[in-house]
Protein backbone atom coordinates (compact mmCIF):
# COMPACT_ATOMS: atom_id res chain seq x y z
CA UNK A 1 0.00 0.00 0.00
CA UNK A 2 1.48 3.81 -1.26
CA UNK A 3 0.89 6.15 1.50
CA UNK A 4 1.00 9.95 1.45
CA UNK A 5 3.76 11.38 3.60
CA UNK A 6 2.90 15.02 5.02
CA UNK A 7 6.10 17.27 5.31
CA UNK A 8 5.83 19.78 8.29
CA UNK A 9 8.73 20.47 9.30
CA UNK A 10 11.55 22.28 6.78
CA UNK A 11 14.69 20.06 5.31
CA UNK A 12 16.14 19.01 2.45
CA UNK A 13 14.23 16.33 -0.16
CA UNK A 14 16.89 14.45 -2.26
CA UNK A 15 17.35 11.06 -3.71
CA UNK A 16 19.63 8.35 -2.34
CA UNK A 17 19.17 5.73 -4.42
CA UNK A 18 15.56 4.48 -3.93
CA UNK A 19 14.65 6.23 -1.21
CA UNK A 20 13.31 9.72 -0.57
CA UNK A 21 16.03 11.02 1.81
CA UNK A 22 14.69 13.89 4.21
CA UNK A 23 17.00 16.18 6.11
CA UNK A 24 15.31 18.43 8.94
CA UNK A 25 17.24 21.41 8.85
CA UNK A 26 16.30 24.03 12.36
CA UNK A 27 16.43 27.63 12.12
CA UNK A 28 19.68 27.22 12.76
CA UNK A 29 20.56 25.92 9.47
CA UNK A 30 21.50 22.88 11.48
CA UNK A 31 20.78 19.27 10.20
CA UNK A 32 19.13 17.04 11.70
CA UNK A 33 18.78 12.86 11.46
CA UNK A 34 17.41 11.80 8.18
CA UNK A 35 14.77 9.72 7.54
CA UNK A 36 13.93 7.46 4.68
CA UNK A 37 11.24 6.78 2.55
CA UNK A 38 11.49 3.44 0.31
CA UNK A 39 10.21 5.55 -3.17
CA UNK A 40 7.89 2.80 -3.97
CA UNK A 41 5.60 3.13 -1.16
CA UNK A 42 4.99 6.97 -1.53
CA UNK A 43 1.81 7.99 -3.78
CA UNK A 44 2.41 11.70 -2.71
CA UNK A 45 3.58 14.27 -0.95
CA UNK A 46 1.94 16.70 1.37
CA UNK A 47 3.92 19.63 2.13
CA UNK A 48 4.18 22.22 4.72
CA UNK A 49 7.26 22.93 5.89
CA UNK A 50 9.73 24.88 3.26
CA UNK A 51 11.45 22.45 1.46
CA UNK A 52 14.63 22.75 -0.41
CA UNK A 53 14.92 20.07 -3.38
CA UNK A 54 16.37 20.12 -6.69
CA UNK A 55 15.64 18.65 -10.34
CA UNK A 56 17.34 15.35 -9.51
CA UNK A 57 14.51 15.35 -7.06
CA UNK A 58 11.96 16.42 -9.03
CA UNK A 59 12.63 14.23 -11.79
CA UNK A 60 12.80 11.37 -9.63
CA UNK A 61 9.43 11.82 -8.09
CA UNK A 62 8.22 12.10 -11.61
CA UNK A 63 9.66 8.70 -12.39
CA UNK A 64 7.56 7.27 -10.20
CA UNK A 65 4.34 9.42 -10.28
CA UNK A 66 4.58 10.73 -6.85
CA UNK A 67 2.60 14.28 -7.24
CA UNK A 68 3.63 16.78 -4.42
CA UNK A 69 1.37 19.75 -3.07
CA UNK A 70 2.74 22.68 -1.40
CA UNK A 71 0.47 24.53 1.14
CA UNK A 72 2.14 28.45 2.62
CA UNK A 73 2.53 29.43 6.20
CA UNK A 74 -1.25 30.43 5.73
CA UNK A 75 -2.28 27.12 5.11
CA UNK A 76 -3.29 27.87 1.23
CA UNK A 77 -2.88 25.38 -1.24
CA UNK A 78 -0.54 27.20 -3.35
CA UNK A 79 0.37 24.91 -5.95
CA UNK A 80 0.92 21.01 -6.74
CA UNK A 81 4.11 19.26 -8.85
CA UNK A 82 1.94 16.77 -11.50
CA UNK A 83 4.71 14.30 -13.09
CA UNK A 84 3.55 14.46 -16.51
CA UNK A 85 0.28 12.72 -17.60
CA UNK A 86 1.34 9.35 -18.07
CA UNK A 87 -2.43 8.04 -18.21
CA UNK A 88 -3.40 10.59 -21.53
CA UNK A 89 -5.78 9.14 -23.68
CA UNK A 90 -7.48 11.11 -26.20
CA UNK A 91 -10.92 9.61 -26.26
CA UNK A 92 -11.45 10.14 -22.46
CA UNK A 93 -10.20 14.08 -22.98
CA UNK A 94 -12.60 14.15 -26.11
CA UNK A 95 -15.73 12.78 -24.56
CA UNK A 96 -15.12 15.04 -21.19
CA UNK A 97 -15.23 18.14 -23.31
CA UNK A 98 -18.62 16.61 -25.09
CA UNK A 99 -20.35 15.95 -22.06
CA UNK A 100 -19.02 19.55 -20.99
CA UNK A 101 -20.39 21.22 -23.85
CA UNK A 102 -23.69 19.31 -24.15
CA UNK A 103 -25.90 21.38 -21.67
CA UNK A 104 -28.13 18.24 -20.87
CA UNK A 105 -25.45 16.30 -20.34
CA UNK A 106 -23.33 18.51 -18.24
CA UNK A 107 -26.62 19.22 -15.92
CA UNK A 108 -27.07 15.67 -15.58
CA UNK A 109 -23.65 15.07 -14.24
CA UNK A 110 -23.28 18.00 -12.57
CA UNK A 111 -26.99 17.20 -10.68
CA UNK A 112 -26.03 14.23 -10.06
CA UNK A 113 -22.70 15.03 -7.85
CA UNK A 114 -24.81 17.67 -5.82
CA UNK A 115 -27.40 14.93 -5.06
CA UNK A 116 -24.28 13.16 -3.79
CA UNK A 117 -23.51 15.95 -2.02
CA UNK A 118 -26.60 16.79 -0.52
CA UNK A 119 -27.13 13.33 0.43
CA UNK A 120 -23.66 12.90 2.24
CA UNK A 121 -24.92 16.19 4.22
CA UNK A 122 -27.85 15.19 5.10
CA UNK A 123 -26.32 11.47 6.20
CA UNK A 124 -24.54 13.81 8.60
CA UNK A 125 -27.36 15.64 10.09
CA UNK A 126 -29.65 12.53 10.28
CA UNK A 127 -26.97 11.09 12.54
CA UNK A 128 -27.14 14.25 14.47
CA UNK A 129 -30.74 13.75 15.20
CA UNK A 130 -30.38 10.45 15.91
CA UNK A 131 -28.16 11.37 19.19
CA UNK A 132 -30.66 13.96 19.69
CA UNK A 133 -29.44 17.31 18.53
CA UNK A 134 -32.36 19.68 16.88
CA UNK A 135 -31.30 18.93 13.52
CA UNK A 136 -34.64 18.43 12.38
CA UNK A 137 -35.59 21.60 10.73
CA UNK A 138 -32.33 22.17 9.32
CA UNK A 139 -32.95 18.46 7.28
CA UNK A 140 -35.99 19.80 6.25
CA UNK A 141 -35.13 22.77 4.97
CA UNK A 142 -32.46 21.05 2.95
CA UNK A 143 -34.93 18.42 1.32
CA UNK A 144 -36.66 21.38 0.03
CA UNK A 145 -34.17 23.47 -1.88
CA UNK A 146 -32.91 19.72 -3.00
CA UNK A 147 -36.09 19.70 -4.56
CA UNK A 148 -35.88 22.51 -6.19
CA UNK A 149 -32.13 20.97 -8.06
CA UNK A 150 -33.85 19.06 -10.37
CA UNK A 151 -35.56 21.61 -11.87
CA UNK A 152 -32.63 23.93 -12.22
CA UNK A 153 -31.95 24.92 -16.13
CA UNK A 154 -28.49 25.43 -15.43
CA UNK A 155 -25.41 24.69 -13.63
CA UNK A 156 -25.23 29.07 -12.15
CA UNK A 157 -29.12 28.03 -10.81
CA UNK A 158 -27.77 24.70 -9.44
CA UNK A 159 -25.00 26.52 -7.60
CA UNK A 160 -26.93 29.41 -6.25
CA UNK A 161 -29.27 25.99 -4.98
CA UNK A 162 -25.86 24.75 -3.56
CA UNK A 163 -25.16 28.13 -2.07
CA UNK A 164 -28.96 27.93 0.08
CA UNK A 165 -28.26 24.41 1.20
CA UNK A 166 -24.76 25.36 2.59
CA UNK A 167 -25.90 28.24 4.60
CA UNK A 168 -28.85 26.25 6.07
CA UNK A 169 -26.24 23.08 6.80
CA UNK A 170 -23.80 25.01 8.48
CA UNK A 171 -26.77 26.63 10.52
CA UNK A 172 -26.96 23.79 11.94
CA UNK A 173 -23.12 23.19 12.60
CA UNK A 174 -23.53 25.21 16.31
CA UNK A 175 -26.36 22.92 17.09
CA UNK A 176 -23.98 19.68 16.58
CA UNK A 177 -20.36 21.60 18.02
CA UNK A 178 -20.50 22.00 21.47
CA UNK A 179 -18.68 24.96 22.79
CA UNK A 180 -18.00 26.84 19.92
CA UNK A 181 -19.74 28.87 17.34
CA UNK A 182 -19.93 28.75 13.12
CA UNK A 183 -21.70 31.77 13.60
CA UNK A 184 -21.76 31.36 9.33
CA UNK A 185 -19.24 30.24 7.10
CA UNK A 186 -16.72 33.14 6.54
CA UNK A 187 -13.44 32.30 4.31
CA UNK A 188 -10.23 34.66 3.62
CA UNK A 189 -10.03 34.90 6.26
CA UNK A 190 -11.90 32.30 8.41
CA UNK A 191 -12.93 34.24 11.23
CA UNK A 192 -13.53 31.78 14.29
CA UNK A 193 -11.80 27.76 14.98
CA UNK A 194 -14.96 26.14 12.99
CA UNK A 195 -14.18 28.07 10.35
CA UNK A 196 -10.39 27.69 10.21
CA UNK A 197 -10.97 24.00 10.20
CA UNK A 198 -13.21 24.07 7.62
CA UNK A 199 -11.34 26.05 5.00
CA UNK A 200 -8.26 23.79 5.71
CA UNK A 201 -10.35 20.93 5.89
CA UNK A 202 -11.62 21.63 2.35
CA UNK A 203 -8.34 22.30 1.22
CA UNK A 204 -7.28 19.13 1.95
CA UNK A 205 -10.39 17.13 0.44
CA UNK A 206 -9.53 19.66 -2.27
CA UNK A 207 -5.91 17.94 -2.70
CA UNK A 208 -7.04 14.32 -2.44
CA UNK A 209 -9.63 14.29 -4.81
CA UNK A 210 -7.15 16.26 -7.20
CA UNK A 211 -4.67 13.32 -6.44
CA UNK A 212 -6.91 10.66 -7.50
CA UNK A 213 -7.73 12.75 -11.09
CA UNK A 214 -4.18 12.61 -11.42
CA UNK A 215 -4.01 8.69 -12.06
CA UNK A 216 -6.69 8.47 -13.90
CA UNK A 217 -7.21 9.66 -17.47
CA UNK A 218 -9.86 12.89 -16.31
CA UNK A 219 -8.90 15.94 -17.17
CA UNK A 220 -9.14 17.65 -13.58
CA UNK A 221 -9.90 20.95 -15.29
CA UNK A 222 -12.49 20.32 -17.34
CA UNK A 223 -16.00 20.30 -14.83
CA UNK A 224 -19.48 20.29 -14.85
CA UNK A 225 -20.89 21.15 -11.74
CA UNK A 226 -18.39 24.20 -10.71
CA UNK A 227 -17.75 26.08 -13.67
CA UNK A 228 -14.52 25.07 -15.58
CA UNK A 229 -11.56 27.24 -13.97
CA UNK A 230 -9.00 29.40 -14.19
CA UNK A 231 -6.67 28.86 -11.55
CA UNK A 232 -7.80 26.12 -10.14
CA UNK A 233 -8.44 22.44 -11.00
CA UNK A 234 -12.30 22.74 -11.09
CA UNK A 235 -13.14 18.76 -11.81
CA UNK A 236 -11.56 18.38 -8.51
CA UNK A 237 -13.58 20.89 -6.45
CA UNK A 238 -16.49 18.74 -8.25
CA UNK A 239 -15.44 15.60 -6.67
CA UNK A 240 -15.09 17.13 -3.05
CA UNK A 241 -18.53 18.22 -3.46
CA UNK A 242 -19.39 14.68 -2.78
CA UNK A 243 -16.24 14.09 0.21
CA UNK A 244 -16.33 16.99 2.19
CA UNK A 245 -19.26 16.06 4.08
CA UNK A 246 -17.90 12.60 4.47
CA UNK A 247 -14.08 13.28 5.26
CA UNK A 248 -14.14 16.68 6.68
CA UNK A 249 -16.98 17.62 8.47
CA UNK A 250 -17.27 14.26 10.49
CA UNK A 251 -13.54 14.83 11.22
CA UNK A 252 -14.63 18.81 12.74
CA UNK A 253 -17.46 17.36 14.28
CA UNK A 254 -15.49 14.86 16.11
CA UNK A 255 -12.33 16.51 16.76
CA UNK A 256 -14.27 19.55 18.25
CA UNK A 257 -16.69 17.55 20.47
CA UNK A 258 -13.57 14.72 21.78
CA UNK A 259 -12.01 18.46 22.55
CA UNK A 260 -9.15 17.36 20.73
CA UNK A 261 -8.68 19.92 18.95
CA UNK A 262 -9.02 23.35 21.26
CA UNK A 263 -8.87 27.19 20.92
CA UNK A 264 -5.25 26.56 22.37
CA UNK A 265 -4.02 25.07 18.30
CA UNK A 266 -5.28 28.40 16.78
CA UNK A 267 -3.88 31.56 16.50
CA UNK A 268 -5.07 34.91 15.21
CA UNK A 269 -2.99 36.73 12.22
CA UNK A 270 -4.33 38.66 9.38
CA UNK A 271 -7.75 39.28 10.50
CA UNK A 272 -8.16 35.84 10.87
CA UNK A 273 -8.27 32.67 13.17
CA UNK A 274 -6.09 29.47 11.43
CA UNK A 275 -4.43 26.56 13.01
CA UNK A 276 -1.16 26.45 14.53
CA UNK A 277 1.40 24.03 13.69
CA UNK A 278 0.38 21.94 16.30
CA UNK A 279 -3.21 21.90 15.39
CA UNK A 280 -2.30 21.31 11.97
CA UNK A 281 -0.29 18.31 13.01
CA UNK A 282 -3.66 16.81 14.91
CA UNK A 283 -5.87 17.62 12.40
CA UNK A 284 -3.89 15.83 9.82
CA UNK A 285 -2.95 13.00 12.10
CA UNK A 286 -6.70 12.67 12.39
CA UNK A 287 -7.26 13.21 8.44
CA UNK A 288 -4.81 10.49 7.27
CA UNK A 289 -6.33 8.27 9.88
CA UNK A 290 -10.23 8.79 8.22
CA UNK A 291 -8.92 8.70 5.04
CA UNK A 292 -7.16 4.94 5.21
CA UNK A 293 -10.63 3.71 7.32
CA UNK A 294 -12.04 1.19 4.97
CA UNK A 295 -15.75 0.17 4.24
CA UNK A 296 -17.05 -3.06 2.50
CA UNK A 297 -17.48 -1.93 -1.56
CA UNK A 298 -20.73 -4.55 -1.75
CA UNK A 299 -20.00 -4.66 -5.82
CA UNK A 300 -16.52 -4.91 -5.60
CA UNK A 301 -16.77 -7.50 -2.86
CA UNK A 302 -13.94 -5.84 -0.92
CA UNK A 303 -12.81 -3.75 1.56
CA UNK A 304 -11.97 -0.25 -0.14
CA UNK A 305 -10.46 2.62 1.63
CA UNK A 306 -12.03 5.80 1.84
CA UNK A 307 -9.24 7.62 -0.36
CA UNK A 308 -10.28 4.40 -2.48
CA UNK A 309 -13.53 5.24 -2.92
CA UNK A 310 -12.59 8.54 -4.64
CA UNK A 311 -11.05 6.70 -6.95
CA UNK A 312 -13.52 5.11 -7.86
CA UNK A 313 -15.85 7.87 -7.97
CA UNK A 314 -13.08 9.33 -11.15
CA UNK A 315 -13.83 5.79 -12.61
CA UNK A 316 -17.23 5.97 -12.38
CA UNK A 317 -17.09 9.46 -14.04
CA UNK A 318 -14.83 8.36 -17.00
CA UNK A 319 -17.58 5.21 -17.30
CA UNK A 320 -20.11 7.69 -17.96
CA UNK A 321 -18.42 10.11 -20.32
CA UNK A 322 -17.32 6.51 -21.98
CA UNK A 323 -20.94 5.72 -22.51
CA UNK A 324 -20.06 2.37 -20.44
CA UNK A 325 -22.80 3.23 -17.31
CA UNK A 326 -24.44 5.72 -16.34
CA UNK A 327 -23.02 7.93 -13.19
CA UNK A 328 -24.48 7.12 -9.74
CA UNK A 329 -22.85 9.51 -7.26
CA UNK A 330 -21.46 7.51 -4.25
CA UNK A 331 -23.97 8.56 -1.36
CA UNK A 332 -23.06 7.64 2.15
CA UNK A 333 -25.37 5.13 4.22
CA UNK A 334 -24.16 5.24 7.53
CA UNK B 1 -4.92 2.16 -38.14
CA UNK B 2 -3.46 0.67 -34.78
CA UNK B 3 -0.34 -0.93 -34.01
CA UNK B 4 -1.05 -4.16 -33.10
CA UNK B 5 0.94 -6.12 -30.64
CA UNK B 6 0.41 -9.65 -29.06
CA UNK B 7 -0.85 -8.17 -26.41
CA UNK B 8 -4.14 -6.75 -28.20
CA UNK B 9 -4.21 -10.45 -29.31
CA UNK B 10 -3.89 -11.36 -25.79
CA UNK B 11 -6.57 -9.26 -24.67
CA UNK B 12 -8.94 -10.31 -27.07
CA UNK B 13 -8.93 -13.81 -25.70
CA UNK B 14 -9.37 -12.64 -22.50
CA UNK B 15 -11.90 -9.61 -22.91
CA UNK B 16 -13.28 -7.83 -25.37
CA UNK B 17 -14.11 -4.78 -22.72
CA UNK B 18 -10.17 -5.32 -21.61
CA UNK B 19 -8.98 -4.74 -25.52
CA UNK B 20 -11.60 -1.82 -25.99
CA UNK B 21 -10.17 -0.12 -22.95
CA UNK B 22 -7.01 -0.80 -23.59
CA UNK B 23 -7.43 0.22 -26.56
CA UNK B 24 -8.32 3.74 -26.31
CA UNK B 25 -5.34 4.27 -23.79
CA UNK B 26 -7.41 4.12 -21.03
CA UNK B 27 -4.70 2.09 -18.81
CA UNK B 28 -4.88 1.75 -15.15
CA UNK B 29 -2.93 2.41 -12.28
CA UNK B 30 -1.39 0.19 -10.57
CA UNK B 31 0.66 -2.84 -12.51
CA UNK B 32 -0.19 -6.25 -11.05
CA UNK B 33 1.31 -8.08 -8.57
CA UNK B 34 0.95 -11.35 -11.26
CA UNK B 35 2.80 -9.16 -13.54
CA UNK B 36 5.85 -7.88 -11.66
CA UNK B 37 6.11 -11.97 -10.94
CA UNK B 38 6.38 -12.72 -14.17
CA UNK B 39 9.20 -10.41 -14.35
CA UNK B 40 10.99 -11.61 -12.10
CA UNK B 41 10.44 -15.39 -13.31
CA UNK B 42 12.17 -14.03 -16.45
CA UNK B 43 14.89 -12.50 -14.58
CA UNK B 44 15.86 -15.76 -12.84
CA UNK B 45 14.62 -18.82 -13.86
CA UNK B 46 17.10 -19.34 -16.79
CA UNK B 47 19.76 -17.15 -16.31
CA UNK B 48 22.71 -19.55 -17.02
CA UNK B 49 20.73 -20.15 -20.57
CA UNK B 50 20.60 -17.02 -21.42
CA UNK B 51 23.19 -16.90 -24.29
CA UNK B 52 21.61 -19.46 -26.38
CA UNK B 53 18.40 -16.12 -26.73
CA UNK B 54 18.35 -13.34 -28.60
CA UNK B 55 15.77 -10.20 -27.87
CA UNK B 56 14.06 -9.62 -31.00
CA UNK B 57 12.22 -6.65 -32.27
CA UNK B 58 9.19 -7.24 -33.88
CA UNK B 59 6.61 -4.42 -35.04
CA UNK B 60 5.37 -2.89 -31.88
CA UNK B 61 7.05 -5.20 -29.54
CA UNK B 62 9.82 -7.85 -29.27
CA UNK B 63 9.87 -11.00 -28.29
CA UNK B 64 12.37 -11.45 -25.07
CA UNK B 65 13.78 -14.74 -25.49
CA UNK B 66 14.40 -15.91 -29.43
CA UNK B 67 16.65 -18.80 -30.00
CA UNK B 68 17.88 -17.99 -33.32
CA UNK B 69 19.99 -21.26 -34.31
CA UNK B 70 16.97 -23.26 -34.02
CA UNK B 71 14.57 -20.66 -34.75
CA UNK B 72 12.54 -21.14 -31.25
CA UNK B 73 10.54 -18.66 -29.09
CA UNK B 74 10.94 -19.33 -25.56
CA UNK B 75 8.27 -18.44 -22.98
CA UNK B 76 8.63 -19.02 -19.32
CA UNK B 77 5.72 -19.75 -17.51
CA UNK B 78 4.85 -20.20 -13.49
CA UNK B 79 3.06 -23.21 -13.70
CA UNK B 80 -0.45 -24.64 -14.55
CA UNK B 81 -1.88 -25.63 -18.00
CA UNK B 82 -1.77 -22.56 -20.62
CA UNK B 83 -4.35 -20.60 -21.25
CA UNK B 84 -5.78 -20.32 -24.94
CA UNK B 85 -5.16 -16.21 -24.56
CA UNK B 86 -1.17 -17.61 -24.31
CA UNK B 87 -1.14 -19.47 -26.80
CA UNK B 88 -2.86 -17.06 -29.16
CA UNK B 89 -0.35 -14.91 -28.21
CA UNK B 90 1.94 -17.06 -29.27
CA UNK B 91 0.65 -17.97 -32.62
CA UNK B 92 0.67 -13.93 -33.20
CA UNK B 93 4.07 -13.78 -32.47
CA UNK B 94 4.60 -16.93 -35.12
CA UNK B 95 2.78 -14.93 -37.47
CA UNK B 96 5.07 -12.11 -36.95
CA UNK B 97 8.23 -14.05 -37.97
CA UNK B 98 5.95 -15.68 -40.68
CA UNK B 99 5.34 -12.23 -41.74
CA UNK B 100 9.71 -11.41 -42.09
CA UNK B 101 10.00 -15.26 -43.83
CA UNK B 102 10.79 -16.96 -40.70
CA UNK B 103 8.72 -20.33 -40.09
CA UNK B 104 9.71 -20.74 -36.52
CA UNK B 105 8.06 -22.65 -33.57
CA UNK B 106 7.63 -21.74 -29.93
CA UNK B 107 8.33 -23.34 -26.39
CA UNK B 108 6.53 -22.62 -23.21
CA UNK B 109 8.54 -23.76 -20.82
CA UNK B 110 7.79 -24.41 -16.72
CA UNK B 111 10.80 -24.00 -15.07
CA UNK B 112 9.59 -24.72 -11.85
CA UNK B 113 7.59 -28.12 -12.85
CA UNK B 114 10.63 -29.12 -15.47
CA UNK B 115 8.70 -29.35 -18.64
CA UNK B 116 7.06 -27.20 -21.95
CA UNK B 117 4.76 -27.55 -24.06
CA UNK B 118 5.26 -26.75 -27.57
CA UNK B 119 3.87 -24.88 -30.63
CA UNK B 120 4.29 -25.14 -34.20
CA UNK B 121 3.34 -23.21 -37.08
CA UNK B 122 0.52 -24.27 -39.27
CA UNK B 123 -0.48 -23.11 -42.51
CA UNK B 124 -4.07 -22.57 -41.46
CA UNK B 125 -3.34 -20.27 -38.62
CA UNK B 126 -2.19 -17.91 -41.05
CA UNK B 127 -5.96 -16.79 -41.83
CA UNK B 128 -6.83 -17.52 -38.03
CA UNK B 129 -4.27 -14.93 -37.14
CA UNK B 130 -5.99 -12.39 -39.37
CA UNK B 131 -9.39 -13.13 -38.62
CA UNK B 132 -8.45 -11.99 -35.20
CA UNK B 133 -6.67 -8.75 -36.22
CA UNK B 134 -9.38 -7.55 -37.87
CA UNK B 135 -11.90 -8.47 -34.90
CA UNK B 136 -9.05 -6.50 -32.79
CA UNK B 137 -9.21 -3.60 -35.41
CA UNK B 138 -13.29 -3.94 -34.84
CA UNK B 139 -13.41 -3.70 -31.08
CA UNK B 140 -10.97 -1.42 -30.72
CA UNK B 141 -12.42 1.24 -33.24
CA UNK B 142 -16.01 0.70 -31.04
CA UNK B 143 -17.55 4.28 -30.41
CA UNK B 144 -19.17 2.01 -27.08
CA UNK B 145 -17.41 -0.26 -24.87
CA UNK B 146 -18.22 -3.75 -25.09
CA UNK B 147 -20.05 -5.34 -22.14
CA UNK B 148 -17.88 -6.86 -18.89
CA UNK B 149 -17.29 -10.23 -18.32
CA UNK B 150 -19.30 -12.49 -15.87
CA UNK B 151 -17.06 -10.78 -12.76
CA UNK B 152 -15.93 -14.06 -11.37
CA UNK B 153 -13.47 -13.94 -14.63
CA UNK B 154 -12.46 -10.22 -13.66
CA UNK B 155 -11.30 -11.16 -10.20
CA UNK B 156 -7.28 -10.70 -11.07
CA UNK B 157 -8.03 -8.46 -13.97
CA UNK B 158 -6.26 -4.47 -13.60
CA UNK B 159 -9.27 -3.28 -14.83
CA UNK B 160 -11.65 -4.92 -11.90
CA UNK B 161 -12.20 -1.36 -9.78
CA UNK B 162 -12.94 0.36 -12.99
CA UNK B 163 -15.48 -1.66 -14.56
CA UNK B 164 -16.96 -3.21 -10.89
CA UNK B 165 -17.53 0.37 -9.25
CA UNK B 166 -20.89 0.28 -9.42
CA UNK B 167 -23.65 0.91 -6.82
CA UNK B 168 -22.68 0.04 -3.69
CA UNK B 169 -25.32 1.13 -1.62
CA UNK B 170 -26.24 -1.78 1.18
S1 LIG C 1 -12.64 -6.39 -15.14
FE1 LIG C 1 -13.64 -8.01 -16.30
S2 LIG C 1 -14.93 -6.93 -17.73
FE2 LIG C 1 -13.47 -5.46 -16.97
S3 LIG C 1 -11.84 -5.49 -18.44
FE3 LIG C 1 -11.28 -6.91 -16.83
S4 LIG C 1 -12.01 -8.87 -17.52
FE4 LIG C 1 -13.02 -7.35 -18.76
Amino acid sequence: MKKTYYLFNPGRLSRKDNTLKFTPIDENKKEGKPRYLPVNQVSSLFIFGSLDANSALYNFLAKNQITAHFFDYYEHYTGSFMPKDYLLAGKVMVNQTLYYHHSSKRMNIAQSILHGGVNNMLRNLKYYLNRDKPVDKYIQQIQIYQRDMDSAANPQQLMGIEGNIRQVYYGAFDEIVNNHSMAGRSKQPPLNIVNALMSFGNMMCYTLCLDALYHTQLNPTISFLHEPGTRRYSLALDLAEIFKPLLIDRLIFSLLNKGQIQQKHFEQKIGGCFLNPKGKEIFIQAFDKKVKETIKHNALNKSVSYKHLVKLECYKLSRHIMGIDPYKPFKAWW
Amino acid sequence: MIQITALHVHYLHICHRKLWLFSNGIGMEHTSDAVADGTLLHDTAYAHRTKRYVELDIPGGKIDYYDPANKVIHETKRSGKMEQAQQAQIKFYLYQLHELGIVASASLDYPEERKSDKIIWLDSDHKLVDSWISQVHQIAIAEISPPKREQRFCQSCAYYDFCWSVDLTS
